[in-house]
């Protein structure tokens, strides 16, 4: 169990140099500098020039990649160009919004798609497997822009019960902070039901066919125990990998949502400072979600032996 | 003594188990009727796709949900089970009669505990404590000989050998004491070597409990000397039945005396060729208008491919089978001879 923990810990580091080398040649080809972003329109190439060199702009790539690095190996990940604040900081004020985004969206996709899923298999092409399927096809044909704006019609501009945009941070006001997550959290949990929901299904339906569910069934066990010991979760491998790989990508993959719903997570912050090419926020930004998707991918293998223990023994 | 205790263990009337299918109505079971005593054991024989399988799902009632028609009865210990819903069957099950399964690589849930497995159903029908059940499970897995049971119990399914699984099969079936055991192939999937292990376990654990047993096979070889009767099934019905040395000795039915002819014998000569039955089982969808053996019989004449042949005694005691045209007899072997001489 350790061992594999730290072979999985030890990937972490040619990930984040790959990730973050890619990252600086990317920005580096992006058209326009920070300089011009900083000194407006109407500045002159004297004061641009100045800038630049006070930024070590105008040094190669390799020298800034390499001072960058430096940096990042005695814990400082640089600063804005804009506002001289740590990118630290700035993170550290982003990152609890977009996991609590997605811990909320995953709580809500699983609480819908497990019931749904249950049911559906124990009750294949009845009429909530049918409505289950159609409606969360849909959900997942419609992207997440589309499906937040037409959540935010319905709850916030027809009903007038939650929120459109804004955040209140969860130590300011609780209630508050939920409400203004709620439809956020719903548009994304709406994008992984219909895939919850199908896998777990699937799985289901081939685990009552399996001789151990009449098995416990002539054992004279309760329904509940059938159900949920011999059919759930022997049910459940699918559906753990998929959230495993969901929530990886959705550590930097909200980015859509948090700029629709106006919250100050880790997606809105690297779009902007995309947009104003502050360089080392981006770079700090994509080192932070590299190391969560690799964290979030060995979370979900060291869950695997724990729901299945055959794959302890191998 | 009660209506209960002179009524035999299990009585079962023209049961009949149908299957709705895209096909039509397919007859897995079509009329079988039999009664077993206490303590008694009962061998079941016949192809794959004869319905045997069925036949002892349906005497337990745990058949899938939907999609069946059931007739007949099922008298358990006096009482007709057979009108039972699922909840009044869950009395019975894992208590009074316990199921040993065909396939143990399948029949243990991977991710639970042996221990929780044997465990599980013996708490919840006899309401021991957490330690008592386990130290009965422990003594359970010694029972079917099962070394170092304490450290099984702990272990997962994938962790065991098929031998050895089914014999935690049979100490689940065995845990909370039933009265029956219904048996269902339980050493196919086995080796030839755990075979016979498992079989004398069974037969062993069935004497010593003063169990009744029914014992679900293809294999003719495996209830030889291993049960009290046999009934041979054709195309869901039984077609012969009789105390077991009865009908190795005296088969009246040519079915069953082509099963005999199929096994292989050691004192044969090297490369005899195995007497194969011709042909397959026919499809329950549509089964033939007579006997239902008859497209594949030796002795068939018009009338068998006419008119079913009812169950006849044939004067043995307990001896009963369903030809027009026995084996052993004047009538079979004139049918046997006219069918050589037409067929050359």
């Amino acid at each position: 169990m350790l061992r594999l923990a730290l072979k999985k810990l030890a990937i972490l580091v040619p990930v984040a140099l790959a990730v973050s080398v890619l990252t600086f040649l990317l920005m580096n080809l992006l058209p326009g500098d920070p300089a011009y972003t900083i000194l407006g329109s109407r500045a002159t190439p004297q004061s641009v020039a100045e800038l630049t060199a006070r930024l070590h702009l105008d040094e190669p790539v390799w020298t800034r990649y390499s001072s960058w690095l430096g940096g990042v190996l005695t814990g400082d990940l640089g600063q804005s160009y804009l506002n001289y604040q740590p990118a630290s900081s700035l993170i550290g004020h982003a990152l609890p919004v977009t996991l609590e985004l997605l811990v909320l969206s995953q709580v809500i996709a699983l609480a819908l798609a497990v019931p749904l899923g249950v049911y559906s298999a124990r009750h294949p092409r009845g009429w909530v497997d049918r409505i289950a399927s159609t409606v969360s096809f849909g959900t997942l044909a419609m992207p997440p822009y589309m499906l937040g704006v037409l959540l935010v019609s319905v709850f916030s501009v027809g009903l007038k019960a939650l929120p459109a945009t804004g955040f209140t941070p969860f130590g300011d006001d609780p209630g508050l902070n939920l409400r203004s997550m709620v439809l956020p959290s719903l548009t994304l949990a709406l994008g992984s039901l219909a895939v919850y929901v199908r896998l777990l299904r699937t799985e289901m339906i081939s685990t009552l066919q399996q001789d151990f569910v009449t098995v416990a069934r002539a054992k004279g066990l309760p329904g509940r125990a059938v159900l949920w010991r011999h059919t759930v979760r022997p049910s459940m491998f699918s559906l753990v990998t998929a959230v495993g790989i969901n929530l990886g990508s959705l550590i930097g993959g909200a980015f859509v949502v948090e700029y629709i719903f106006a919250l100050p997570g880790v997606g809105a912050l690297t779009l902007n400072s995309i947009f104003q090419r502050d360089y080392l926020v981006v770079q700090a930004c994509v080192l932070v979600v590299a190391v969560g998707y690799v964290l979030v991918n060995l979370l979900v293998d060291l869950l695997y032996p724990i729901i299945d223990p055959r794959v302890r023994h191998v | 003594m009660t209506a209960a205790e002179e009524s035999p263990l299990l009585r079962v009337t023209d049961l009949t188990t149908h299957f709705r299918t895209d096909r039509g109505l397919m007859r897995a079971v079509d009329g079988v009727s039999f009664t077993l005593e206490r303590g008694r054991t009962l061998g079941v024989v016949g192809e794959s796709g004869s319905g045997k399988t069925v036949l002892s799902r349906s005497v337990m009632g745990l058949l899938p949900r939907g999609d069946v028609v059931r007739g007949g009865t099922v008298q358990y210990a006096g009482e007709d089970i057979s009108a039972l819903d699922e909840d009044g069957l869950r009395r019975l099950w894992g208590r009074e009669i316990a199921m040993v399964f065909q396939d143990p690589m399948t029949s243990l849930n991977p991710v639970v505990r042996i221990g929780r497995q044997i465990t599980e159903h013996l708490r919840l029908h006899t309401g021991a404590s957490r330690a008592d059940a386990r130290a009965k499970a422990a003594a359970l897995l010694k029972s079917v000989g099962i070394p170092e049971p304490e450290r099984r119990l702990r272990e997962y399914p994938h962790q065991l050998s098929g031998g050895m699984r089914q014999r935690v099969m049979i100490a689940v079936a065995l845990a909370t004491g039933p009265r029956l055991l219904l048996a269902d192939e339980p050493t196919t999937a086995l080796d030839v070597t755990v075979q016979a292990q498992i079989l004398d376990l069974l037969r062993a654990q069935q004497r010593q409990r003063d169990m009744a047993m029914i014992l679900v096979t293809h294999d003719l070889g495996v209830v030889a000397g291993r049960t009290d009767e046999v009934a041979v099934m054709y195309a869901g019905r039984v077609v012969e039945r009789a105390p077991t040395r009865t009908l190795f000795t005296n088969m009246r039915m040519p079915y069953t005396e082509a099963l005999v002819r199929s096994i292989p014998r050691i004192a044969d000569p090297g490369h005899t060729r195995l007497a194969a039955i011709p042909g397959r089982p026919p499809d329950m969808t549509r089964p033939p208008a007579g006997c239902r053996f008859a497209p594949r019989c030796a002795y068939a004449r018009d009338k068998c491919r006419a008119e079913q042949p009812p169950l006849r005694e044939s004067g043995e005691p307990g001896h009963t089978f369903a030809c027009w045209y026995p084996v052993g007899t004047p009538e079979g072997a004139a049918a046997l001879e006219r069918n050589r001489k037409e067929a050359s």
